[in-house]
């Protein structure tokens, strides 16, 4: 097991999130995390990056527990891109992707070629390679996604946690994300942990999905399994039609209506 | 700072920046020879120069060494100090319109200043060390009472805006209770650096050499903090302890400079955003841009000072409002910053 979370409780202050949450992600994994909004998965997303200290239970990177780890050696092995990020409006695509490099930098740090090698490998594999120069800005919002991986993907790492990494794209772009996300796991062995809203994504593209509610994991497994319409009416409170996409071998999920 | 189009390659852009930092430091040097030449005794930079250097009985020698040079080095001093300060916290906080104020510094410092000035009068000298501790106190009030789970730079500047009415209406108060002794203090309340020479150039020099030393060694962790708190610590950076770092050296940087010079607030506002809008966002140039602007703009400012009504002098806190404001707003019209 590459990441695991064991008996895990999360919290802001007195307010308690997450209740004794267990999670095992092997190498190569895609693994997302679904649930209704405030049931605790971008708490959870945030405990397995480090950026959020658990009250109780501990985080393992390959059996070291995270918060132990020197957090550069942790950002070498995992890139992180959360749903609130900033950047200057003068911030260019190749400069956000050189900090990627940041944590294999040693102190008095210049990038050298190797390092330069690295930006211009992720630039390629993401599709960036003519928009280099341009400010992040002024790109569309698949693009600026895009680049954001890029920045993870120059930190050369194992796993990559995605929270909603298609949230405000519009589908095209949704698509474009997660088909590069899925190429990544496929050709570089990437393990992934994501947090999907929508659960056709998560049938699609997971190869395990956690469904999560109030802070406890209520199901976990293959996407057939844990994607029942069971399952939909106690965590999401909806009745659905559950078909089969023949094409991608995976659940498809119609809803019809919410229940009371 | 918004470009469109592509923006040219990469090699253009770093060369169009230094070139940029290149003009910044001739208007610096530019500012420093017409400062120490100019007054009521014009001197030639040539006999400047030779008074500084190979003279030491002639009247020139003693102008320059024991009053313009000092003031001068002062007003640089106090302007790299202000406006790396200034830069910091514009970065650290994510936030614009941070200054030195934000984080208690002008607060502290005035609060302390009055309490020296008002009720121990006799005192007097006690002011910039009292201001340097004032200034300092309240930040670190502030830090504190905005930690709960981290430092949050929203929190920040809450705190920061709560501690300083606080202390604030102190100051009121005092001057509510004592409005016979206020007189002396309005001078350390705009700001001015009438009378400064050696000892507080010695005062200054050390914060400023810290200000700049930090700038030369960090400047990649203000740009990732700048990220987002998040990514920051993604990329292996320890978000809270640099964020402490970052905010305690702005503190010593401002404190430094007010207890000197009083409160020129201003400075630590307008010339990082210029720089910012010259140079753009990436601390790498921002900091050597702004610590240079800093200088020149303190240094020709505090000219203008000595010069217009001369022999009267006025506060260098009041020209830097009169001209910087104007000038601020026409780069914000001129270069379209959203």
């Amino acid at each position: 097991m590459v990441l695991r979370a064991e008996h895990v409780y999360l919290g802001y202050g007195n307010k308690s999130v997450v209740e004794d949450f267990n999670l095992n992600v092997g190498k190569g994994e895609i693994v997302s995390i679904i649930g209704p909004n405030g049931s605790g998965k971008t708490t959870i997303l945030k405990s397995l990056a480090r950026y959020l200290k658990p009250q109780q239970g501990k985080v393992y990177l390959e059996g070291q527990d995270i918060f132990q780890l020197n957090t550069r050696y942790v950002a070498r092995r995992i890139a992180v891109l959360p749903q609130v990020k900033s950047a200057a409006g003068d911030l260019k695509v190749k400069d956000l992707i050189e900090y990627g490099r940041y944590p294999h930098l040693k102190f008095g740090r210049r990038m050298n070629e190797e390092d330069q090698r690295i930006v211009d490998w992720a630039l390629e594999r993401t599709g960036l390679s003519g928009l280099r120069n341009r400010p992040l800005v002024t790109l569309s919002g698949g693009e600026r996604q895009r680049a954001w991986i890029a920045m993870a993907l120059a930190q050369q790492p194992e796993i990559m946690l995605l929270d909603e990494p298609t949230a405000f794209l519009d589908i095209s772009y949704q698509l474009e994300v997660l088909e590069l996300v899925k190429e990544l796991n496929e050709t570089l062995g990437l393990t992934i942990v994501m947090v999907l809203h929508d659960l056709n994504h998560a049938a699609r593209y997971s190869h395990r999905i956690v469904a999560v509610k109030d802070g406890e994991v209520r199901s976990a497994g293959e996407p057939q399994k844990v994607l029942t319409g069971d399952l939909l009416k106690t965590i999401f409170r909806i009745e659905a039609d559950m078909l089969e996409d023949k094409t991608n071998a995976c659940p498809h999920i119609i809803p019809q209506r919410v229940i009371g | 700072m918004q470009r469109s189009g592509n923006g040219g390659n990469g090699q253009n852009e770093s060369k169009r920046r230094l070139t940029i930092l290149f003009v910044l430091l001739a208007a610096c040097v530019l500012s420093f020879i017409i400062s120490v030449g100019k007054g009521s005794l014009d001197i030639s930079m040539g006999q400047a120069l030779k008074a500084i250097v190979l003279e030491t009985d002639t009247l020139n020698h003693q102008v320059i060494w024991n009053v313009r040079l000092p003031r001068t080095l002062t007003a640089g001093m106090v302007g790299i100090c202000l406006s790396l300060s200034g830069a910091i916290l514009q970065g650290v906080l994510r936030n614009p319109l941070a200054a030195p104020n934000i984080i208690g510094v002008s607060a502290g410092a005035g609060f302390m200043a009055y309490l020296v000035l008002i009720l121990f009068p006799d005192w007097y000298y006690l002011v910039p060390g009292g201001a340097f501790l004032g200034a300092l106190l309240a930040t670190l009030a502030i830090y504190l009472l905005a930690w709960r789970q981290g430092a949050h730079p929203m929190r920040l500047v809450l705190a920061g805006v709560a501690i300083s009415s606080l202390l604030g209406a102190g100051i009121n108060a005092l001057m509510i209770f004592y409005p016979d002794r206020v007189a002396g203090i309005t001078s350390f309340m705009v700001g001015g650096l009438a009378g400064r020479t050696w000892p507080h150039f010695n005062l200054l020099w050390p914060y400023a050499t810290l200000g700049i030393i930090t700038a030369f060694l960090f400047p990649q962790r203000l740009n990732i903090l700048m990220l987002g708190d998040e990514i920051a610590t993604g990329l292996g950076l320890h978000v809270e302890r640099t964020r402490l770092l970052f905010i305690a050296i702005a503190s010593l940087l401002a404190a430094s400079a007010v207890s000197v010079a009083g409160l020129l607030g201003f400075v630590g506002l307008i010339v990082p955003h210029t720089a910012r809008l010259l140079i753009g966002s990436d601390y790498r140039y921002l900091f050597p841009a702004t610590a240079v602007l800093g200088a020149a703009t303190v240094v020709s400012c505090d000219t203008v000072a000595r010069l217009l009504f001369d022999p009267v002098e006025i506060p260098v806190g009041i020209i830097m409002a009169v001209l910087g404001g104007p000038f601020f707003l026409y780069l914000l019209r001129e270069k379209g910053v959203h």
